[in-house]
């Protein structure tokens, strides 16, 4: 029966529980008589990921490794971490193994359970831990709590957020397995608290959305893992206390099957070295992984209390191995100061040497733990074991019987329960108690039996999923050996037909060298050549170095473009440097401007103050004046009302005088008429007598010359006298003249009188027309400079002055 | 014209059989020379002799043939071709559809240097791809020798590697001549091609015929009882098998090479098929050594030299 066993890591890469066991039990396997091959896991670095080694290890099985590099981004690649179940399918197509025990899915993932179960191979699962009802795998939360409600809603959300919490701390070393919130910063402790126990949205500080996500995500990722695990055909449990908490995993058929450990080397040395017979003080000791949820922790501490309480009367040796160095340091320097050693990682080869120089050891984990190996390895070294009253570990030691229990973290008990062994006879009395382990080959026993039983099942089924059973009896043979093909090793194919080539050659008589063919083959395609592995994963190996090197491409032209982006953003930064290098310049010369404006402003200010000083002076001074004004308006509107008066009267006077003046001019122009017109009257009498006169003037001249011969012969003055003397009585041409040149006269002394007296109204009128106006113009004048000045003052503006 | 016995080795399937049945009668009817039609019964269940009154009832021309036990293709032709009345046999698949006149040409092309006659078979009934223009091909220490549908001379006759059985005429005194089918090749597949390979080497042609026409509808029945694989592997084995049995001395080196280099790679690159097949071929290994001893006749090289010869003129049958 070819039988494949799964694991998570393997020796020597990795040497905790699951791992040591499977090699344990591919030897045992092996040594039953069955072809033996493991899956497993390798972190060498010269492997390209996904990368498969395969090696025959002296044990006689195979054990070929999946190079894993690249590690889960989230929850749901840490559940199928992507291509390995593809490789696992592609091995299980080479290897046909009649049945695949998985020991552990972690890191591999639980698309392999698929694989096999696509396949129609039979799958035994042995429980090792929680997974199948826990990521965590312990039941522990973040900050190392035992999950207090298994079947809880949305308690496996809480923890996702609550090592969301964790990845924010820094400096606190390996916390995959969690920290206690004790050792947490106290926000984070906070917070953490409020994740896991309170509200992760309130007190967790999730937004809502997160916390949705993430109880979304989780339900989706344990119904995966529940359809996964009812592939399994077989679930074996190694403490009933695992049974029971994984009955609600999806795992349909779970049985109770003890862990087997290879014990012969221990047995003996149970034999070589009883304990307690030495004579000295207590020889304590812890072996195994160096985990924070192992408690060794605790087992110092109770160290540390009973050797205050006995000094001297026990030792304590801590043997084991962690990955977690800064707890290993931390444990290391606890250890020195209770005055324990520190003995770091053992082979399992050197376990009796360890054993030996111990007489019980201590198991003080603080998870519910399983079927700790370490407990049967000192058991089966006739070591008595302490170990906490938790979980599964009950069920590994018989309290007072084999060993004794105590309450777990409670390094108080711890450290009473030791000190009652520091009676060597109560250590011996429990290692007579101790029943034989149950070793590996009989465990593998155990298995194989299962197995068959599966196989045979199996082996019907194939019959019946490809009717060979009915089949045409010409086909059924060649059916049947066509299926038995199908389902061979491919290694085991290709040796029978390199050994079919070579008796083909020989049956066709063909050259010695051609018939020799096969042998030159076979040695050089030997199981566990590396030039044929090499070959092999060559393909895969280049396919990787292809997907890495287009991811370096696709990371290469990323970086070209944040580099191009980055140039371009530079560019463009310098450009807004620039820009605003410019923009601080004008800023600058603005905040000059300003400043000057400022100052201009203040000066301004300034000269409106003073302007305004002098404004309110001249306001005062115009107030005065305004007041002066307003006297001067009173007196000029008392002076005009007086003159307003004085013209009015004068205005009556005036208009009497007009009056009088206009009857007597009426008079006088009608009396002017009259005379114009007798005037004219006159001028035409004077015409014709000037016709006359010119006629008798002739008349006269001549008879003047005559007159003028006799007067200047009489005397002249007599002549003119009897003219006057006389108009009358002598009505002649100088009578008429003479009254004429009267009239005129008369006349023109009215018409002087006339003028005069009009230009003596005028002129009264005018003058005090005259002094009116120009009071009221000086009185409009100023009053219009001070409205100005008002003006200005209530608008703020500078104002010109007038 | 002289009367041809068709013989169909049947499976079982009642409504494919019973339409080749109709196709095949009325050229019996047109012909009417007295042909016959021979069904053979393979089920080993006596399954078609329980729908004998159906099938076959008062006709004429026509018989059921029941093996007790399934035999195979081969076998059942076996059976039917004994028990034929007529020395002209077309052994023929049970989801093939023949046409009217396709069995006058194939006769007439029947010469005494003749073993056996093909029609051009229709794939699915499409013309332009014919399966049964096959030829050989000898490249890199492999001799092909598969169907590979496609497009066929359409006229006269011409030299082919083989027939396939489950569509060809021969003349069963020749057929017992060469030996009939050889059980290397049980249970199905490349029996038609040794047989007619043998005929090549012993002298006798085997000719493609464009003028008879038959329809090849791939429903046969092993397709219900294996899966693509398998009948590929049977393919696969039955070519090796006929490879060392046919291969000439001075090719077996190099398709000795040609087989390991198929193992390394099949090894290498995880396809396991290559191994499979090489693994069902070795099982036959003693058996086919046998057979390469007792075939001195013309070696494949000549063989194949004769079909790249000149075809044969369909007026000379």
């Amino acid at each position: 029966m070819r039988i494949c066993l799964v694991a998570h890591g393997f020796p020597p890469e990795e040497r905790t529980g699951v791992e040591t066991y499977t090699a344990a039990l591919a030897a045992a396997l092996v040594r039953a008589g069955h072809p033996v091959e493991v899956f497993s896991t390798t972190r060498a670095e010269e492997l390209g990921h996904l990368a498969l080694r395969r090696e025959v290890r002296t044990d006689g099985y195979g054990l070929t490794s999946v190079a894993l590099h690249e590690f889960p981004q989230n929850p749901a690649e840490a559940l199928d971490p992507p291509g390995v179940a593809a490789r696992f399918g592609e091995w299980l197509d080479r290897e046909r193994p009649d049945v695949v025990h998985f020991q552990h899915v972690i890191k591999l993932g639980l698309g392999l359970i698929e694989e096999a179960h696509a396949r129609a191979i039979p799958i035994v699962y042995t429980v090792h831990d929680f997974y199948p009802v826990c990521h965590r795998y312990t039941l522990l939360r973040p900050d190392l709590s035992i999950c207090p409600e298994p079947d809880g809603e949305d308690v496996c959300a809480r923890c996702d957020l609550g090592a969301a919490v964790l990845n924010a701390v820094p400096d606190i070393g390996d916390y995959q397995m969690g920290v206690p919130r004790a050792d947490l910063p106290k926000p984070f402790a906070a917070r953490l608290a409020g994740v896991l126990d309170g509200d992760p949205v309130a007190e967790g500080g999730f937004h809502e959305n997160d916390w949705d996500k993430a109880k979304a995500d989780r339900a989706a990722l344990d119904a995966r893992r529940a359809e996964v695990y009812a592939l399994v055909d077989l679930a074996l449990v190694p403490s009933r206390f695992m049974g029971d908490q994984v009955a609600r995993s999806g795992l349909e058929r779970i049985e109770y099957l003890p862990y087997g450990i290879p014990s012969s080397d221990l047995v003996e040395l149970a034999e070589r070295a009883p304990v307690a017979e030495h004579g000295g003080p207590l020889r304590i000791g812890y072996i195994g992984g160096l985990s924070k949820h192992k408690g060794i922790d605790v087992l110092l501490d109770a160290f540390g209390l009973l050797m205050r309480a006995h000094p001297a009367e026990a030792t304590l040796t801590v043997h084991g191995y962690s990955s977690d160095k800064p707890y290993v340091q931390q444990l290391a320097r606890r250890a020195a100061e209770v005055g324990a050693r520190w003995a770091g990682p053992y082979e399992r080869p050197d376990l009796p040497e360890v054993l030996a120089e111990l007489d019980v050891v201590v198991v003080p984990s603080t998870w519910y733990e399983n079927a700790p190996i370490a407990i049967r390895e000192a058991l089966a070294a006739g070591r008595p074991v302490v170990t906490s009253r938790l979980g599964a570990l009950s069920e590994s030691v018989a309290h007072d019987r084999d060993g004794l229990l105590f309450e777990p973290g409670d390094a108080q008990d711890l450290a009473q329960t030791l000190a009652t062994l520091l009676d060597p006879a109560e250590v011996r009395r429990l290692a007579a108690g101790i029943e034989p382990v149950i070793t590996m080959d009989t465990n593998a026993d155990s298995l194989v039996g299962r197995y068959q039983a599966l196989v045979d099942a199996n082996d019907e089924r194939v019959v019946e999923l490809e009717r060979l059973d009915a089949l045409p009896a010409s086909l059924a043979d060649f059916a049947q050996a066509t299926s038995n093909l199908e389902r061979a090793p491919l290694r085991e194919l290709f040796e029978h037909v390199v050994g079919g080539l070579g008796r083909l050659g020989r049956a066709l008589e063909l050259p010695e060298a051609a018939r020799r063919a096969d042998r030159l083959v076979l040695r050089a395609f030997a199981d566990g050549d590396e030039a044929q592995r090499s070959l092999r994963d060559a393909r895969h190996e280049v396919s990787w170095l292809r997907r890495s090197l287009a991811g370096l491409e696709e990371s290469r032209r990323s970086h070209a473009e944040y580099v191009q982006w980055s140039e371009t953003t530079l560019a463009d930064r310098d450009a807004t440097i620039q820009s605003l290098r410019a923009e601080l310049e004008d800023a600058r010369a603005g905040r000059t401007a300003l400043e000057e404006r400022a100052e201009w402003l203040e000066s301004g200010a300034k000269a409106h103050e003073t302007a305004r000083q002098a404004l309110e002076r001249d306001k005062a001074s115009l107030e005065e004046e305004a007041e002066w004004l307003r006297g001067v308006r009173a007196d000029l509107e008392a002076e005009r009302d007086w003159l307003k008066g004085e013209v009015e009267a004068r205005d009556a006077h005036l208009g009497g005088l007009l009056g009088e003046h206009q009857t007597e001019l009426e008079e006088l122009r009608n009396a002017r008429r009259q005379a114009e017109e007798a005037l004219a009257d006159a001028r035409a009498e004077i015409l014709a007598v000037q016709e006359r006169i010119e006629a008798k003037r002739a008349k006269r001249l001549a008879a003047e010359r005559a007159w003028a011969e006799l007067v200047a012969k009489l005397a002249g003055p007599l002549v003119a006298d009897s003219i006057e003397a006389d108009p009358e009585q002598e009505a002649g041409p100088g009578r008429v003249a003479e009254q004429v040149l009267a009239a005129q006269a008369q006349l023109t002394v009215l018409l002087d009188e006339l003028r005069w007296r009009t230009a003596e109204m005028q002129a009264a009128g005018h003058d005090a027309a005259t002094l009116i106006a120009r009071h009221l113009a000086g009185y409009a004048f100023r009053r219009s400079a001070l409205r100005g000045r008002i003006d200005g003052w209530s608008t703020g503006r500078p104002e010109e002055r007038p | 014209m002289k009367p041809v016995s068709v013989v169909i080795p049947a499976l079982g399937d009642v409504p494919l059989l019973r339409r080749a049945m109709k196709s095949l009668l009325l050229e019996f009817e047109l012909r009417d020379v007295g042909d016959e039609l021979v069904v053979v019964d393979d089920t080993g269940t006596g399954a078609l002799e329980r729908e004998r009154a159906a099938l076959i009832g008062e006709r004429e021309g026509v018989r059921l043939i029941t093996r007790e036990v399934n035999g195979g293709f081969a076998k059942a032709l076996t059976t039917g071709i004994e028990a034929a009345r007529h020395d002209l046999v077309f052994s023929m698949n049970s989801d093939v559809v023949v046409r009217t006149g396709f069995l006058a040409p194939l006769s007439r092309a029947l010469a005494d240097d003749v073993f056996a006659v093909a029609p051009a078979a229709l794939l699915g009934g499409d013309a332009e791809t014919v399966e049964s223009y096959n030829r050989a091909r000898l490249a890199n220490g492999l001799l092909d020798v598969r169907s590979s549908p496609g497009p066929a001379p359409t006229e006269g006759c011409h030299p082919v590697a083989f027939a396939v059985g489950g569509t060809m005429l021969f003349d069963r005194r020749r057929f017992a001549e060469l030996g009939g089918f050889d059980p290397l090749f049980e249970p199905f597949y490349f029996e038609d091609v040794d047989l007619c390979w043998r005929a090549w080497r012993a002298g006798l042609r085997t000719l493609f015929c464009a003028d008879a026409i038959v329809e090849h509808h791939h429903k046969g029945t092993i397709g219900r009882y294996l899966s693509e694989g398998r009948r590929r592997a049977a393919v696969e084995r039955g070519e090796l098998l006929f490879n060392w049995k046919h291969l000439a001395e001075d090719d077996l080196a190099e398709h000795l090479a040609l087989l390991y280099r198929r193992t390394l790679d099949g090894y290498l690159t995880d396809r396991r098929d290559d191994l499979v097949w090489l693994s069902l071929a070795l099982a036959k290994l003693d058996e086919v050594t046998d057979r390469r001893k007792g075939a001195r006749e013309r070696s494949t090289r000549d063989v194949l030299a004769l079909e790249d010869g000149p075809g044969l003129d369909a007026d000379r049958g």
